[in-house]
C-alpha cells in the first residue's frame, strides 16, 4: 500500500488515539451526569459527510457500547440534493425534454421530484424518454463536454458554499462556452444551521442542541469566524471538524469540555484544513460572481439570504434568464415533499430516519420516494446503506459481543 | 455538501490544476485557493473538481498535542505511565505524517 490509500489508513487505525478520546469523551459525559444523570446532551453534526462518517464508522454503536449513555448524535441540513426545491428539479427535467443538454451531478439526476413532467419524475427518468442528461463530477467536466459539441446545454448547480468558488472561478476565467448556461442553485449553510436550531428550541422534541459540529469544507471557504453567531446567539460550543473518526471523536470531547465549563466557543479541530478567516480569495471571487437571495428549501420553505444567484453583469450565463425559467417566489412555494414522507424533518434533526414510515420499506436506495434517501450525504441513505439507528447495536447484543 | 477527497498535485497549468486522487489518473481541477499556493507534490482537499484547501499537515502538530494532553490526564487519572502514553500517539500519529513527506518528496507514488 502506499501514497493516499496509506495516508487514509494510518489515519484511521490508531487504536491508541481512539481509546483516549472515548476515555476522554467517557469521562466528561459522567462529570455532566452528575448535574442530572437523565439529561441528554444533543449534539448536531451539520453536514452530511459527518453523518457518514459517524454511521460509517459505527461512531454512535462506540459511544454506546462504552456506556456513553447522555450523549445523542442528530444529523442537520447539511445534503444540498435533499433541500433543492422539488420545482427547480422539474424545471430541468423540462428542460433535457425540450431537447437541451442537461449537465448534472450523480445524485441530482436520481433524486425524485414531486410532480412528474411528462411521465418522467426525475432526470434518470428523463433521459430514458429520450432526454440528453448527462453526469459530471465538477463544472469543469460540463464546461470541456459543450465546447465540444456547441449544443444548448445547462449545468444545474447545486451545492453550498464548497462548490460555488469553482463556479464562479470559470465564470470570471471566461471558461464557460456561450452554449452552456448556469442554473445556480447554491445554498449557505448558516442560515439553515440558524434556523434548525430555532426548530429546536422552538419546536423542542425532547432536549435542545447542547453543541454543533460544523461542517468542516464549508467551513474552507466560509471561515471559523461564520459560526461565531451561532455559539453566541445560542450559547453553545461549536467545533469546526474534519472528516476521519477521529476528527468527530475529537469535536465531541470538545463541546463536553466546553460544556462542563459552560463556555460557548467557536474551536478549528479542523486545523490542517481550515482558517479562521477562511478562504478570502474563495469569497471574493464568489460574491463578484454571485448574489445572496431569500431561498427555497426543499419541505421546508423560504430561508432569508440563504441562497445563491448570478448577478445581474453575468446575465449572459444565467440558465433561469435564457430559458426563461421563472424564479421560485414565496407566494408560489408550495410544500414539496411526498405525503408521509418525514425528509423534512430527518433534515432539520427533528426525527431519526427510522421514525419515518417509509424507511426501507416503500422507501429504499433503490426506489428512493423522499430527496434524502438519494444521495450519499442524505442521512436516510447513509442509514440504509450503513445500518443507522442502533441496528448494528442489537446484532452485536443478540450475538452477546456487547 | 462537504464530500470531498485527498489528492496530490502533479502539476498547475494556465490557471488549472492536475491533480492524482490515488488512482495514477490525472484529473484537471479548478483553483480555488490562490495559484500561488500550490505545487506540485502538496497534498489538497477537491471537492466537484475545485480545490478548496491546500493540507497543512503541520497542523496535525496540534492535535497531536491535543491527543497527548488528553492520553497523559486519563493516565494519571488511571494510575499509568502518563509518559508512555504520550510516545504512543506520538508513534501513532508520526505515520501519517511519514508518509505525507514521502509523498512530497516524491519517494512514494501516489497510486
Amino acid at each position: 500500500m502506499s501514497g493516499i490509500s496509506a495516508i487514509e489508513t494510518a489515519f484511521r487505525r490508531r487504536s491508541a488515539v481512539t481509546s483516549v478520546l472515548v476515555g476522554y469523551i467517557k469521562k466528561y459525559a459522567e462529570d455532566l451526569a452528575r448535574r442530572d444523570p437523565h439529561y441528554v446532551y444533543k449534539i448536531m453534526d451539520f453536514c452530511g459527510t459527518h453523518e457518514w462518517t459517524i454511521v460509517h464508522y459505527g461512531i454512535r454503536s462506540v459511544l454506546e457500547t462504552s456506556g456513553i449513555k447522555s450523549v445523542e448524535l442528530v444529523a442537520g441540513p447539511g445534503c444540498p440534493v435533499c433541500v433543492t426545491p422539488s420545482y427547480f428539479v422539474e424545471e430541468a427535467i423540462k428542460l433535457a425534454l425540450e431537447g437541451v443538454v442537461v449537465y448534472t451531478y450523480g445524485d441530482v439526476f436520481r433524486v425524485p421530484a414531486l410532480r412528474g413532467v411528462n411521465g418522467a419524475r426525475s432526470l434518470a427518468e428523463a433521459r430514458a424518454l429520450g432526454g440528453d442528461v448527462r453526469v459530471v463530477q465538477s463544472f469543469i467536466q460540463a464546461i470541456i463536454d459543450a465546447r465540444g459539441h456547441g449544443k444548448p446545454s445547462v449545468f444545474v448547480g447545486i451545492g453550498f458554499e464548497t462548490v460555488a468558488p469553482g463556479y464562479s472561478e470559470a465564470v470570471l476565467r471566461g471558461l464557460v462556452p456561450p452554449n452552456l448556461k448556469l442554473m445556480s442553485l447554491v445554498k449557505l449553510t448558516p442560515p439553515a444551521m440558524f434556523y434548525a436550531l430555532d426548530m429546536m428550541q422552538e419546536k423542542p422534541t425532547d432536549y435542545p442542541v447542547s453543541g454543533v459540529i460544523a461542517p468542516g469544507h464549508v467551513s474552507t471557504i466560509v471561515g471559523g469566524k461564520a459560526w461565531v453567531p451561532v455559539a453566541e446567539q445560542y450559547g453553545i460550543p461549536v467545533v469546526v471538524a474534519g472528516f476521519e473518526p477521529h476528527d468527530v471523536l475529537t469535536a465531541i470531547a470538545e463541546i463536553l469540555r466546553q460544556l462542563r465549563r459552560g463556555e460557548s466557543k467557536v474551536v478549528i479541530e479542523y486545523a490542517r484544513a481550515v482558517r479562521w478567516e477562511g478562504n478570502l480569495r474563495a469569497l471574493s471571487s464568489m460574491y463578484t460572481v454571485f448574489e445572496a437571495v431569500d431561498d427555497a428549501w426543499r419541505g421546508i420553505g423560504f430561508l432569508p439570504k440563504s441562497g445563491l444567484r448570478l448577478r445581474g453583469a453575468f446575465a449572459e450565463h444565467d440558465a433561469m434568464k435564457y430559458f426563461s425559467v421563472p424564479e421560485l417566489a414565496p407566494e408560489r412555494w408550495q410544500y414539496d415533499l411526498p405525503r408521509t414522507c418525514r425528509c423534512a424533518e430527518v433534515t432539520l434533526g427533528k426525527a431519526r430516519p427510522t421514525d419515518c414510515p417509509l424507511f426501507m420499506r416503500a422507501c429504499t436506495p433503490d426506489r428512493p420516494v423522499g430527496p434524502c434517501m438519494v444521495s450519499m450525504e442524505g442521512t436516510c441513505a447513509i442509514w440504509a446503506r450503513f445500518g443507522g439507528g442502533g441496528l448494528a447495536t442489537d446484532v452485536a447484543r443478540d450475538a452477546g459481543i456487547v | 455538501m462537504c464530500w470531498a477527497v485527498p489528492a496530490v498535485v502533479r502539476r498547475v497549468e494556465g490557471g488549472v490544476a492536475y491533480v492524482d486522487v490515488g488512482d495514477g489518473i490525472e484529473r484537471p481541477a479548478l483553483l480555488g485557493i490562490d495559484e500561488g499556493e500550490v505545487g506540485a507534490g502538496d497534498i489538497v482537499m477537491v471537492h466537484a473538481g475545485v480545490i478548496i484547501a491546500r493540507v497543512d499537515l503541520s497542523a496535525l502538530r496540534e492535535s497531536i498535542e491535543a491527543w497527548k494532553q488528553m492520553a497523559v490526564e486519563l493516565a494519571a487519572r488511571a494510575g499509568e505511565d502518563p509518559e508512555a502514553a504520550a510516545k504512543e500517539i506520538e508513534k501513532e500519529v508520526g505515520r501519517v505524517l511519514k508518509i505525507a513527506e514521502e509523498l512530497r518528496a516524491g519517494a512514494r507514488a501516489a497510486t
